[in-house]
């Protein structure tokens, strides 16, 4: 099933590998953004049906994020893609409404059952 | 601090847990096998982080970061990062050639994966969770970074308890990183504590 995904992702590299492999599965990138601000605007304009969310983002943490985008829509499906796997990190996000959690670095395979997974919840 | 020998050397497991994890995700994102050289650790402060530099005048990209209690330094040689961004490129897309600062960009992502992998060593050994910041890049002396570092743990290295320094090795593509690990009094306490309990 083809995704509109929202990347949520301050590191350009990291970012465009991503957006790559998503568009590699049919999926389309309908909005890059590297700040809450961005992210919220972006969240109200596109209505994606999915949401990568990175957790290092210079000023601000994906915490807030993620809090910021299911305060505006509590349906929203959010996949955080991080290198912090931090047990108890995972734990707070997911009971903060993360749909699903991916750790950097990760194959394409690993995408798309993180993506089936957070999608179909 | 006064860490016994013991102490010493649990936290010096621990790290080297994290940097086995830290190499392995390396092994991944440059398609190429790392492994543990050294792994010291030191509660000497930064006079001996100061005099370990020797003559290395060579060039080096950081990679910064912090956490609650601690920064992190990794450290590429201009030709080790040269290597290690070629091999991480090598099934990019092709447009990636195009983002600026390309280098940075892929070292920054690089060392936050790796530092990410030692920080839930961490947190999960004290049942804590964290965030650690996003990579802020230098370039220098090693020398020189290692001052900005130390310049940059709580404004003066007066509350430094430990210095911990990993070096990691590709031997098939003839390229190496360094770790550089400070931790405050409390955080050391706290990671002894745990490890102990």
């Amino acid at each position: 099933m083809s995704l509109r995904v929202m990347i949520v992702e301050d590191s350009p590299v990291a970012r465009m590998m991503l957006g790559d492999m998503l568009q590699s599965r049919g999926h389309q990138v309908v909005a890059e953004v590297e700040t809450l601000e961005q992210a919220v605007d972006a969240y109200r304009a596109q209505k994606p049906d999915l949401i990568t969310l990175d957790l290092s983002l210079g000023r601000q943490d994906g915490l807030t994020v993620l809090k910021a985008i299911r305060g505006i829509d509590a349906k929203a499906k959010v996949l955080v893609i991080s290198g912090n796997a931090q047990k108890n990190i995972h734990a707070l996000l997911m009971s903060s409404g993360a749909s699903g959690f991916l750790t950097k670095p990760y194959s394409i395979s690993e995408l798309d059952s993180a993506i089936a997974q957070a999608s179909a919840l | 601090m006064n860490l016994t020998k013991s102490a010493q050397e649990a936290l010096r497991r621990l790290i080297e847990s994290g940097v086995g994890r830290s190499a392995d995700k390396l092994a991944v994102m440059s398609h190429t096998r790392w492994s543990m050289q050294t792994v010291s650790v030191n509660t000497a402060a930064g006079d001996h982080l100061r005099s370990s530099t020797g003559n290395d005048a060579q060039g080096y990209y950081g990679a910064y970061f912090n956490m609650p209690g601690g920064v992190f330094l990794v450290l590429f040689s201009q030709r080790s990062g040269k290597v290690i961004i070629d091999a991480f490129l090598s099934d990019s897309p092709s447009g990636m050639k195009a983002i600026p600062n390309l280098e940075q960009s892929v070292l920054a992502e690089i060392s936050n994966v790796l530092v990410n992998a030692v920080a839930a060593e961490f947190a999960d050994a004290c049942d804590m969770g964290f965030f650690v910041s996003a990579p802020e890049m230098l370039q220098g002396s090693k020398e020189r970074l290692f001052e900005l570092t130390l310049k940059k743990f709580s404004g003066t290295d007066k509350n430094l308890a430990v210095t911990s320094y990993v070096h990691m090795s590709s031997p098939s593509v003839s390229t190496d990183c360094s770790l550089l690990i400070l931790l405050t009094e409390a955080m050391a306490g706290r990671l002894v504590e745990a490890i102990d309990a």
